[in-house]
């Protein structure tokens, strides 16, 4: 290696993955630029989504509080307090991979991808509870609403695990940064579907 | 960035960071009072909404890392202010 190859290389290992790879103004994001612009895609989509079921339930509001009261909301916040640790859990993971300890990275990913089994469980029981009350989907406005949100949100976690599981195998730096990012933005959605959809009355 | 005194990006802030969460969720909870099913009034939705925000910026802070990016944080907190404004405010003029 030459004195330039050399130079440069130091330069990458140096600064933020996507930094001086022709990203502009997204360079100086953790993780890979790409990952942000799904994350700001998928925070428009659910914003947009639950705006649409603020309007719904301006046209409806006592249909909609009646739907509403039938929600188990002690379990949404459960789950919310779940899908926070296991983010805990995603972070501490990157943070160990920075400090060169793989082992740990990768017990933190696959504590944190257990919390989000958790979120899982607890979200087939809710979904177990209202399907046993003659309730789905076609049942009215408010409930096509909660499950097309909750389901969608519900998808995410599941492919959020699989990313977790992914990046716990090829467990680069930036790769972790990416994979836990996707992660974390899952628990941002559902910290704003929780008071939206179950406790905004 | 500090997190009561301690820098970003350590394990120590990500563990208060989660710690102050858990503080905000219990914080949701009560706000949106979860064990009764009551009416919200516009002070309790302001402050559901307020905590909201509060949770989702310290996720992007301290979870995603935004704490390196602080313009980009601060469009991620206008676009959630934004968001969640809309939310809350058309839940405040539903009338009951």
């Amino acid at each position: 290696m030459d004195g330039s190859q050399e130079s440069t290389s130091h330069v990458a290992a140096a600064t933020p993955a996507g930094e001086g790879n022709g990203w502009g103004p997204l360079s100086g994001l953790p993780g890979n630029p790409m990952m942000w612009i799904l994350i700001a895609s998928e925070l428009l989509v659910f914003g947009a989504a639950l705006i649409g079921f603020a309007g719904a339930r301006a046209l409806d509001p006592v249909g909609f509080a009646e739907s509403q009261s039938l929600l188990n909301r002690p379990l949404g916040a459960i789950n919310t307090a779940v899908l926070l640790t296991s983010g805990l859990f995603a972070a501490l993971a990157v943070q160990a991979r920075r400090e060169e300890k793989s082992s740990l990275s990768r017990i933190h990913l696959a504590i944190a991808a257990l919390f989000g089994f958790g979120f899982m469980v607890v979200k087939f029981v809710e979904y177990g509870e209202k399907f046993a009350a003659g309730i789905d989907v076609d049942t009215n406005t408010f409930f096509t609403l909660y499950y097309l949100v909750t389901g969608f949100h519900l998808a995410h976690v599941v492919f959020g695990i699989i990313i977790l599981a992914l990046v716990g195998i090829w467990n680069s730096e930036e790769n972790l940064e990416t994979g836990t990012a996707f992660w974390h933005m899952v628990d941002l959605v559902w910290v704003l579907i929780f008071p939206v959809i179950y406790l905004m009355r | 960035m500090r997190v009561f005194g301690i820098s970003s990006g350590s394990m120590k802030a990500l563990v208060v960071a989660w710690a102050l969460l858990m503080l905000l969720t219990i914080a949701t909870a009560f706000a949106g009072k979860v064990g009764a099913d009551v009416h919200l009034g516009p002070v309790w939705l302001g402050s559901l909404a307020v905590v909201t925000v509060l949770k989702a910026r310290m996720i992007l802070t301290e979870y995603l890392g935004l704490y390196r990016a602080p313009g980009w944080r601060s469009g991620f907190t206008l676009t959630l202010v934004v968001l969640v404004g809309a939310m809350f405010t058309l839940a405040a003029l539903t009338p009951v």
